[in-house]
């Protein structure tokens, strides 16, 4: 069942279609409707299996899996958390993408601006093009 | 740099300090933590916009490597995923082949009296064989006894051990853990360890095995009350421990 559901400022009605939970909460500002526009087209790649964005009032949560969605999240941020931590301290500074890859999937996390985004992917997906993408 | 999956750092370039390599290791494994979910980290690679970072694994073992993104990516590719891979593989079969030499040197040291006599009777032996060779005088070689086992240190992350009946004064870490300990100190049973927090608070204390499942005890070290107040650390952090073998 695909789940829109919205709090604060977003409002859309739930819709029944496939298996998707799509949650977003907050105000959002020019930047991360633009984000929001590219992850929307990212996330109908193949292979693509969602994606999280968020800023500092605003977040969508858009994932295949609606019973992973607070550990990819709780992940998410910990990667940011952790790869900043690690960059700083071998001087590896500009980051422009973090790519951890498990067993069956790989998580591409990035900033732009204020806003974090992490896709999560199978491993077979091209993330290079991704990047490109979002870095447009 | 290259690092166990509990912690232990295997080899460092000597640039690397004890801070970064700590500091590595320590949010490289709350990620990992975190990546159970995705089925644990194959690689993590931070890009920059001139350099980039990457942590492979290597079976049980993780290869950092920062790099600059003006290197050729198939040289680092080779170097990251074939030869350091490689040579490693080459260094753990190699590790067990001395105690073998070790042994078959053991043996000639053992064989040498045999050899003396034909020194103190010289002449006859020319008389005998006189297109042989004189065979050397064996230099006396000093005996010498094998190094003792070189003491593991594992990384654990800490949990905090409660209830009516816990022991104030001791820890609980992975029985399987405990077990590699005793085999490696010729089945002396390792009752005490010595912790050091990761900014160097130390302390010294019995052990025991963590009663709960395998799964859950991997990589935990479960710590009461009082010793976490010596040591200064808490739930979620990370600690060395060495066994103390009396």
């Amino acid at each position: 069942m695909k789940q829109k559901t919205t709090i604060a400022t977003i409002s859309e009605p739930p819709e029944n279609t496939e298996s998707v939970a799509v949650i977003s909460v907050g105000a959002e500002n020019a930047e991360f409707a633009n984000l929001t526009a590219s992850l929307t087209e990212i996330r109908k790649l193949k292979g693509v299996l969602g994606y999280i964005l968020r800023s500092n009032n605003s977040a969508i949560i858009d994932l295949n899996e609606q019973d992973k969605i607070i550990e990819y999240a709780i992940l998410s941020s910990q990667i940011a958390e952790s790869s900043l931590e690690i960059a700083k301290q071998f001087s590896v500074t500009d980051i422009e993408s973090v790519l951890v890859e498990g067993k069956s999937v790989k998580v591409l996390c990035m900033s732009v601006g204020e806003n974090r985004i992490s896709v999560f992917m199978e491993k077979t997906a091209t993330h290079a093009w991704i990047i490109k993408r979002i870095l447009l | 740099m290259i690092f166990r999956n509990n912690g232990q750092t295997v080899a460092n370039t000597e640039a690397t300090t004890e801070d970064q390599t700590k500091k590595l290791i320590l949010n490289f494994g709350n990620i990992a933590l975190q990546a159970e979910t995705i089925g644990g980290i194959e690689n993590l690679t931070i890009q920059a916009v001139d350099s980039q970072l990457s942590i492979n694994a290597m079976n049980n073992l993780y290869l950092a490597t920062v790099s600059s993104r003006a290197a050729n990516p198939e040289i680092v590719k080779s170097l990251t995923y074939v030869l350091v891979p490689t040579v490693v593989r080459l260094i753990d079969q190699l590790a067990s082949v001395p105690s073998e030499n070790q042994t078959s040197q053991t043996v000639q040291i053992e064989e040498e009296p045999a050899e003396e006599n034909p020194v103190e009777e010289p002449a006859q032996i020319v008389e005998e064989k006189p297109q042989a060779e004189p065979e050397p005088i064996p230099e006396p070689q000093p005996q010498f006894e094998p190094l003792p086992p070189k003491t593991p240190i594992y990384q654990f992350m800490v949990e905090k051990l409660t209830g009516m009946l816990v022991q104030a004064d001791t820890v609980r870490i992975d029985g399987e853990v405990i077990a590699k300990w005793t085999e490696l100190y010729d089945g002396k049973e390792i009752k005490i360890v010595n912790i050091e927090a990761l900014d160097g608070k130390k302390t010294t204390c019995k052990l025991k095995a963590i009663k709960e499942s395998k799964s859950n005890a991997k990589g935990v070290i479960q710590i009461p009350e009082r010793i976490l107040q010596t040591l200064q650390t808490e739930k979620g952090k990370l600690v060395m421990v060495k066994p103390v073998v009396e």
